[in-house]
């Protein structure tokens, strides 16, 4: 009963962004999304977070019905994101950054300090791991391109959710440090959590993925392990044309 | 954890104390009305600026709207006191109350809109809020009406008002900065930086701005009503004129927008201005000199007064300046 889309189209004007996909994303798998520039990935992560609004079809987590939900319902029901594009907030510092996810909205915890022993503690371990640390009272907007996409990474983590959906991490990340991405992300998938992941590094996925979908102009091509992905004669000419 | 004896001997500590001996004491030493009626003003537009800042500020959504909430609280309060004979310590809450029950309506609505959206709709609502009470009969319709005096000897009459503002000033203060500390506070900060990153990140971006838009109306009511009470006399042209909103907006920017002392300095700094120059260059000219003046701050300090102090401070400084301004 992990993640379950079933027949989701959308279209913007003219365009069919994404025409009829299903897949599921099941329990404890890292699964990848791939496909060439304008395949529709990012419009289903935005699809499955609630940024974008469903023309048909219906998108299940944990067998509930989540495609009305806001997205921040959808956060507190354990599907959490990144951006392609990293986002973080600029003025805030990373130790502040790092207390801003949450799954609690509740008029009790408004008026609660926001900087909380526990809360900080949790925040230290995520941040020393990413090598962070010693920026944590550091403005976000000062930190590198690839420092802000750990920082977003680290943020993700930071509430206990059970699927975590990641767009292009591996991008800007400079190689030593992806394979340390690589190592968290299967550690964190041994302790049962779930990711679906965008990528465009094709050795990462093929590594960390047991189970990779791929689109094509909006619509499915193929699922399957990444030996099947690799050897289909259909995904190569998508990506390398005819 | 340290002991209160030490923390008492903290520079900031020891200014707040220095600060409030000089404001509880001040009345003694400068019992002439003038100065108190310039303090009380001073005090009002904390109350104002401070207030304004929570969703202006600190969640980034600008509000012309504020003078409505100000308005509704002086006319809360003439109205429940020449109408119904109700105290006016009961009547300056339920300014309060009823501003902040316009701010669930108003923002319930509007608040779904973003920027400059928002802001268009917030001076739609003064406006509207104006005309409304104007077309009032009950309630004096364009002329307004007077207020009874407090009974007091003019020697000691300004004396209430002066603490009660003073009390109200410090209790808004207090308010804003733990908010500033709390989960809410920091929520609104992400509003403030990326509304959709914070959808993201779990934080039910429409709830936390009507909860600040609330809190924010609630102060204005409160002091609108004391001021009125303390005036005398309410008029449609005055209580709701649009000039509170340009100045509250002035002050907070010249401050510093988003932290809680930039709201007391540019309080302070354009009531004493004002005054200073409506006996010297005249009043008519106040407003090209405000315009100067933002000019110049906006060029030079972009995050107002309060931002001197990270300029030329430490690392350190700037370290605290974000957790605590």
């Amino acid at each position: 009963m992990g993640l379950r889309l079933a027949g989701v189209s959308k279209s913007f004007g003219g365009i069919q962004a994404v025409e009829q996909v299903s897949f599921e994303v099941t329990n404890n798998s890292i699964t990848g999304l791939i496909g060439p520039n304008g395949s529709g990935k990012t419009t289903i992560f935005n699809l499955i977070t609630g940024f974008y609004k469903l023309d048909k079809g219906v998108i299940r987590y944990k067998g509930e019905r989540i495609d009305r939900l806001r997205p921040h319902e959808r956060v507190k029901r354990g599907v959490m994101r990144t951006f392609q594009i990293t986002r973080v907030f600029p003025q805030l510092t990373v130790s502040e950054n790092m207390m801003i996810p949450t799954r609690e909205n509740g008029l009790a915890s408004l008026f609660r300090s926001a900087l909380d022993t526990e809360g900080q503690e949790r925040a230290a371990r995520l941040l020393k791991n990413l090598g962070l640390l010693r920026l944590k009272d550091e403005k976000a907007g000062n930190l590198s391109f690839g420092q802000q996409k750990l920082l977003e990474f680290a943020m993700s983590f930071m509430i206990d959710a059970e699927l975590i959906l990641l767009d292009e991490p591996s991008a800007g990340i400079n190689p030593t440090l992806m394979n340390n991405l690589k190592d968290w992300i299967r550690r964190e998938q041994e302790k049962g959590k779930v990711f679906l992941i965008i990528e465009h590094n094709m050795n990462l996925i093929m590594d960390l993925c047991e189970k990779i979908i791929v689109l094509h102009h909006g619509q499915k091509l193929a699922e399957g392990s990444p030996e099947e992905i690799q050897g289909n004669e259909e995904v190569l000419e998508a990506y390398l044309g005819n | 954890m340290r002991s209160w004896s030490i923390k008492l001997l903290e520079p900031k500590m020891l200014a707040t104390i220095a600060l409030l001996v000089f404001i509880t004491l001040f009345p003694l030493v400068f019992h002439e009305g003038y100065y108190l009626h310039i303090m009380i003003l001073i005090f009002i537009y904390i109350v104002l600026v401070e207030s304004w800042n929570l969703p202006g500020g600190f969640a980034g959504y600008i509000s012309f709207g504020h003078v409505l909430f100000f308005g509704m609280g002086g006319y809360t309060t003439g109205a429940l006191i020449n109408l119904f004979g109700i105290s006016p310590a009961i009547t300056f809450l339920t300014g309060g109350a009823v501003a902040a029950l316009l701010a669930l309506l108003f923002g319930g609505i509007s608040l779904r809109l973003r920027g400059s959206y928002f802001a268009i709709a917030t001076l739609a609502l003064a406006v509207t809020g104006k005309f409304v009470i104007t077309n009032i009969n009950a309630l004096g319709g364009a002329e307004g009406m007077l207020l009874p005096m407090l009974l007091w000897s003019p020697e000691f009459e300004k004396i209430p008002f002066y603490y009660g503002t003073a009390g109200i000033a410090a209790v808004t203060i207090l308010i804003m900065y733990k908010i500033r500390k709390s989960n809410l506070g920091f929520r609104l900060l992400a509003i403030r930086e990326d509304e959709d990153k914070a959808e993201a990140a779990g934080i039910d971006t429409t709830k936390y701005k009507v909860i600040a838009f609330i809190i924010s109306s609630f102060f204005p009511g409160i002091v609108g009503g004391i001021h009125a009470y303390y005036i005398g006399y309410i008029n449609p042209a005055s209580n709701f004129s649009i000039l509170y909103s340009a100045n509250i907006l002035v002050m907070a920017i010249f401050g510093g927008i988003g932290t809680i002392g930039g709201p007391i300095i540019g309080a302070t700094f354009f009531v004493i201005l004002s005054e200073i120059l409506s006996y010297t260059i005249g009043g008519q000219y106040r407003l090209v000199l405000y315009g100067i003046i933002l000019v110049l701050i906006t060029m030079f300090l972009p995050n107002g007064v309060i931002s001197i102090k990270e300029r030329i401070g430490s690392k350190e400084g700037r370290i605290e300046r974000s957790f605590l301004d």
